[in-house]
């Protein structure tokens, strides 16, 4: 059975963007200090999963979810939180395009900077404030507000990079 | 309303999150603290981990080298080629030397405890959202290592394991609240446990706690694992003491231990699998 053109397409572009998920939890999870600025450093696949959601949709979205938040889970204590947080954040992105927003720079760099805090957020409140660990303030305001920052600061990257990959192997007229 | 949660999205987004939740259940039960998801990504993707964790580790060993402008590159280009033919080997030579040290440790411990089975293992990643530096190894179930193995780097302990998979396991260092160690400092033989704060943690240090008030330990004092529990061998170096203080809420004191190990320049560990006095598994 030969594929269309259009379907081919497809295919190149989603395994595109899941190496490109692969590439920045190997960047983001790596041993040494490779992109890390004063022991904080940026989680890339957050506005990675944002912006494949964005513009594959909200199914998609939950599968890219998936897999970045497996590759996460890998290096973190594998009970499927990361898997958990970002499969709800590539559906809810997917469905927030479908609805009401639109794909372009300014919407990425929102929703990118709201998932990434609610995440730091998140990690802080159930790591921190739960078992009641001492000084756990100062932690918010010297290690994770400044990751989610970072995070946002990167995103843009991110989402220049899916655009390119989106733009190059598109299969219909992107509405930005 | 009901259109959104007729939809195939929300339908698998329930499906997948169902099931997530569902290895979230099983990892908490399981001994290896794992999921099923994560375990079987573990082995698909380990030798990527494994490559990226060696070229970021490499980063800093590779030689610059710097061309001259046009007019001496002829003449600097036979010098130039020497010394990086003798820079490349200055690598590999530190690389031997680094070795040969890690060894001969291993070597020293092997033969005070002949009961230590041991498994060598390497840093390959570090979870960029754990403030307290928890280590991605690049062994699992497969060589032996299970939840609560001992890890190493020489005399000094690091920390123990918290979750396996096949073929990779994330450890929790000294410096993470949640790990307490048993522990007696070497001259007066005061047995209390090891733990950290989140303030101590961020300076890179732990604390004995628990001391009498009147503890006669003092700065310079050598802590070691007493071997209670089960989890970690008797006689493991965990730091050195570097100030006692008094607690607020009570009348005991503790001892601030500076870590034997630097975590973050960590790359070659030890686990030990089996060794007499263990808790069984």
């Amino acid at each position: 059975m030969t594929l269309t053109e259009a379907k081919k397409k497809q295919i190149y572009r989603r395994a595109l963007l899941a190496a490109v998920i692969l590439g920045l939890s190997l960047i983001q999870n790596s041993a040494g200090r490779f992109l890390k600025i004063g022991g904080v450093g940026p989680l890339l696949l957050i506005p990675a999963v944002v912006a494949a959601a964005m513009y594959e949709g909200d199914i998609a979205g939950i599968f890219y979810g998936l897999f970045a938040g497996a590759l996460w889970d890998v290096f973190a204590k594998g009970n499927n939180f990361n898997a958990i947080f970002l499969v709800a954040v590539g559906f809810a992105c997917g469905m927030l395009i479908l609805t009401v927003m639109r794909v372009n720079f300014v919407t990425h760099l929102l929703l990118s900077s709201c998932a990434s805090g609610i995440y730091c957020l998140g990690y802080w409140f159930f790591h921190f404030i739960t078992p009641h660990i001492d000084r756990a303030f100062i932690t918010l305001f010297a290690f994770y507000l400044p990751m989610a920052i970072f995070t946002s600061v990167l995103s843009p990257l991110v989402f220049l990079l899916v655009r390119a990959i989106e733009i190059k192997f598109r299969t219909e007229q992107y509405t930005e | 309303m009901k259109r959104f949660y007729r939809r195939t999205g929300f339908k698998i987004f329930a499906v997948v999150m169902a099931a997530l939740i569902a290895g979230s259940i099983i990892s908490v039960a399981s001994r290896n603290s794992s999921s099923p998801l994560t375990r079987v990504t573990g082995v698909v993707f380990g030798p990527a981990s494994r490559l990226a964790g060696a070229v970021t580790n490499n980063l800093k060993r590779l030689p610059v080298t710097f061309r001259s402008s046009s007019y001496l590159k002829r003449e600097n280009a036979a010098l130039q080629s020497e010394i990086d033919s003798l820079r490349e080997q200055l690598v590999d030579y530190e690389e031997v030397v680094y070795k040969n040290n890690f060894y001969k440790e291993f070597l020293e411990l092997k033969e005070e405890h002949e009961d230590y089975e041991f498994a060598e293992a390497a840093v390959i990643g570090r979870d960029s959202a754990d403030k307290f530096g928890t280590l991605t190894l690049n062994k699992g179930s497969a060589n032996g290592i299970t939840v609560n193995d001992p890890v190493i780097y020489g005399k000094y302990l690091v920390g123990v394991v918290a979750s396996v998979t096949p073929t990779q396991c994330v450890v929790n260092t000294i410096l993470n609240p949640s790990v307490n160690v048993s522990a007696y400092e070497t001259r007066t033989r005061e047995v209390s446990y090891v733990t950290t704060t989140n303030e101590l943690a961020g300076k890179g240090q732990c604390t004995l706690t628990n001391l009498p008030a009147q503890t006669a330990v003092t700065d310079g004092g050598l802590v070691c694992t007493a071997g209670v529990g089960g989890i970690y061998p008797a006689n493991l170096i965990i730091g050195t003491v570097v100030d006692i203080i008094d607690a607020t809420l009570d009348i005991s004191a503790s001892a601030v231990i500076e870590p034997g190990v630097d975590f973050s320049q960590l790359t070659d560990v030890l686990i030990i699998t089996e060794f007499n006095g263990q808790a069984k598994k």
